[in-house]
């Protein structure tokens, strides 16, 4: 569904991604996990198309993102980390300005308030994103992720923000897209959730791929059978010996 | 602000002989020549060196902003001198808002003379009209670095408590308040019926105890009217004070050294506050919707045919940007521009029924000078839209529309309503003077194209200054986009001129208009959206 082949991004001389490639299968959750600056949001935000890389090649659904971009990026849906909607847009008017964009009107109409219940927003359907708080921003966002036909959501630290309430949410929304076959990519700093949530994690450090597999395939390659995400994270970065 | 004040003072002074120019085709003057008798015009260009530069010395007694909360905790640290550091900051960026009015007041001056120029040359004082606006500039800067130390000297007292801002403040006014009310009561003596306040009020300025007191400032004035009234007893007095005042002021200044970086946090502090409180106050659209909200201004609402309207792809965007402008400030804007347009036709109808010998062409350049003023206004108010957007890169890029219709999209809004009120103001002219139709309509299609010209540019010097939070980025901006407004009127009137020459038909001239600003807006869509691809904050 998705496929990254030697993705290269540079900041001036700073190599921010560093020949990274993975795959994505349709109706899995895979977790992008890496140290702070180890390049797992600016490999997101290529993938979207926000940035454009150096080097390297963007497959969305068989869609180049350089020569198809827009084919590409009607099949994603990308959550940043800080949301930043529109200070004098309602909820609601959000919401319809994304199903605009991706022309799936027909979707916003059957959708829309389902999502506003479920992301607890329907009290706040006509109130202006501005006077949102920051985890109702967040919530905001992540219901305009789901307001198109996305097969590839990418998502960027979307648990911070959330009450309990909205992570479990969240979480019962993503098991439900992986059951309908969608790929799902999720960058977190977060292992516990990460281990309960994802069916294979890529480490990133330093821009490149430091191991991908799933948690028993990285216990086997840190040797630590039998250890905990978090642990398994700490050997093979190499912050815990 | 200041930049602002400058502009609209060019534009005003400015915008319409350039317009009559074209209109009149006026060849150059034989000799060198003013619009106003050069008395006045010292005395008002004495007037306005001097409040500019007492604006300003205000400002340094308190309110600098040569000091941040970043200078302290990166810049302070450091084993540089205290000296140096203090210095540097304070004339870069206390002096660099006052360098850009010096060069459009110079460049405005150098302009006027340089047609003049050949005809002096052959009395061989072609020396005395290029030196009067680089003596302008070097005096200028001296005042304003002389009143920007005082001010400083005047902050430092406060902030040792050798003196109260109350009792230095109460002085200053009482100062202030003798000049005026003195100035005043002169003026009032000497009116006999018949004669104009103002003008009287100006003239009083120049003559003794008043025009002894404002000499140094005169100075100022006179050097950039070097090439109209030649060389003055007023300009080597004002270089000595100036030169010796600043020396003096320089030398006590570097006497509190030690206490500079004491002075510079307590400043970098309290303009943290400030900017906070300003934000708060007037920038702050949370704040702005509360109060709007509670007056009944701002609904989320929709009518019920935008409610309806649901345009998708790259369309989406219009409606977006519909939605949001009706909301935002840009309505009042428009609703007081609009306004404004028929109250000041509406007066021009009135004064030719009044005075009907009222020269024609004078009311049509004022009429153009008020168009100029019109684009000026929006092209301001697109930086905030503009800024807007880019803000929110993350959420606008992944969407699935080309980085070209995003550009555009964001452009048209407000380009389409600098249009509109141009068609309605060009629409009353036309109604008054209807045989001037033609040259209307160029007018029409000139600032239509010439405006959308300029946001593009300003898109992408935008695109390289993002960060509006950041004085020195927001200052260059100002700087640029004057250079913008310039450059984007450029095109057309090259256009119009070799139109002119070539003894073009109007219409022929508004196609090539449309034509040539068409061509550069798309160079410069494809190129914004190049680098809109690749933007970055983070870079």
């Amino acid at each position: 569904m998705l496929s990254i082949s030697h993705l290269t991004k540079y900041y001036a001389h700073l190599k921010a991604v560093d020949n990274l490639s993975f795959e994505l299968q349709p109706g899995e959750i895979v977790g992008l996990l890496g140290p702070n600056g180890a390049g797992k949001t600016t490999t997101l935000r290529c993938i979207c198309g926000i940035l454009r890389p150096d080097d390297g090649m963007i497959s969305a659904g068989g869609f180049d993102l350089q020569r198809s971009e827009s084919e590409a990026k009607q099949l994603m849906a990308f959550v940043p980390e800080t949301p930043s909607p529109y200070d004098l847009l309602t909820v609601r008017e959000h919401i319809k300005f994304i199903a605009m964009c991706y022309n799936t009107l027909d979707v916003y109409n059957t959708t829309v308030d389902g999502l506003l219940e479920r992301f607890e927003l329907k009290e706040k359907e006509n109130a202006f994103a501005v006077t949102l708080s920051k985890g109702m921003k967040q919530k905001l966002m992540i219901a305009c992720a789901f307001v198109h036909r996305a097969k590839i959501f990418l998502f960027d630290e979307p648990m911070v923000g959330l009450d309990p309430q909205s992570q479990f949410t969240l979480k019962t929304e993503l098991y439900r897209l992986r059951a309908e076959g969608a790929s799902l990519l999720i960058s977190t700093h977060q292992l516990d959730t990460a281990e309960k949530l994802c069916d294979r994690v890529i480490i990133m450090q330093k821009g490149k791929k430091l191991s991908e597999g799933t948690l028993g395939e990285l216990q086997q390659q840190s040797t630590m059978n039998g250890n905990s995400l978090e642990e398994v994270f700490l050997r093979l970065t190499g912050d815990q010996p | 602000m200041g930049t602002l004040l400058i502009i609209a003072l060019i534009a005003a002074t400015y915008g319409g002989p350039l317009f009559m120019e074209y209109h009149e085709q006026i060849k150059p003057p034989a000799a060198a020549q003013l619009l106003l008798p050069l008395e006045l015009v010292a005395s008002i260009l004495t007037l306005m060196v001097c409040g500019y530069l007492l604006f300003s010395f205000f400002l340094s007694i308190d309110y600098i902003h040569a000091f941040t909360e970043h200078d302290v905790l990166n810049v302070f640290p450091t084993p540089l001198p205290r000296k140096l550091v203090f210095q540097f900051f304070l004339y870069t960026r206390g002096l660099l808002a006052s360098t850009l009015a010096i060069v459009l007041i110079a460049y405005f001056f150098f302009r006027t003379s340089r047609s003049l120029l050949f005809s002096i040359h052959r009395d061989g004082t072609v020396g005395s009209a290029i030196a009067g606006p680089f003596l302008f500039a070097i005096l200028f800067i001296a005042a304003n670095s002389t009143l920007l130390i005082v001010g400083v000297l005047c902050g430092l007292s406060v902030f040792h408590k050798r003196i109260s801002k109350k009792i230095l403040w109460t002085l200053i006014g009482l100062v202030l308040a003798l000049f005026l009310g003195g100035l005043l009561h002169r003026t009032l003596l000497g009116m006999t019926p018949g004669m104009q306040f103002v003008g009287e009020l100006i003239r009083h300025t120049n003559e003794r105890p008043f025009g002894w007191l404002l000499l140094p400032f005169r100075a100022i004035a006179a050097s950039a009217l070097i090439a109209y009234g030649g060389w003055t007893y007023a300009i080597p007095i004002g270089i000595l004070v100036w030169g010796g005042l600043l020396l003096w002021c320089h030398r006590t200044l570097m006497k509190f050294t030690p206490s500079m970086y004491e002075y510079a946090v307590h400043l970098s502090q309290e303009n943290t506050q400030r900017k906070k409180q300003f934000r708060n106050q007037m920038f702050n659209v949370k704040a702005w919707i509360e109060r709007e909200k509670s007056k009944g201004t701002v609904d989320a609402r929709q009518s019920r045919w935008m409610d309806e309207w649901a345009p998708t792809g790259a369309t989406a965007l219009f409606w977006r940007n519909a939605v949001i402008m009706r909301r935002s400030s840009i309505m009042p804007a428009i609703k007081i521009n609009v306004l404004a347009t028929f109250l000041f036709y509406g007066g021009i109808a009135a004064l030719r029924v009044w005075k009907p010998g009222i020269r024609e062409d004078g009311l049509i350049a004022f009429g153009g000078t008020v168009q100029f003023f019109v684009i000026f206004l929006f092209i301001t108010a697109s930086v905030g839209w503009l800024t807007e957007t880019l803000k929110r890169f993350e959420f606008q890029k992944p969407l699935p529309i080309s980085p070209r219709l995003t550009v555009l999209a964001e452009l048209l809004p407000i380009a389409i309503i600098v249009s509109c009120l141009t068609l309605l103001g060009i629409t009353l002219l036309a109604a008054l003077f209807p045989h001037q139709l033609g040259i209307f309509l160029l007018g029409f299609v000139t600032i239509s194209c010439s405006y959308l010209l300029m946001s593009s540019l300003l898109f992408i010097v935008l695109l390289f200054n993002p960060d509006q939070q950041d004085t020195l980025q927001r200052m260059l901006f100002g700087i640029y986009t004057i250079i913008v407004f310039v450059v984007g009127f450029l095109p057309s009137i090259l256009t119009i001129t070799l139109g002119f020459l070539l003894h073009f038909h109007l219409i022929v001239q508004g196609m090539m208009v449309i034509l040539i600003n068409a061509t550069c807006i798309s160079v410069l869509i494809i190129l914004a959206a190049k680098k809109y691809e690749s933007f970055n904050p983070a870079e």
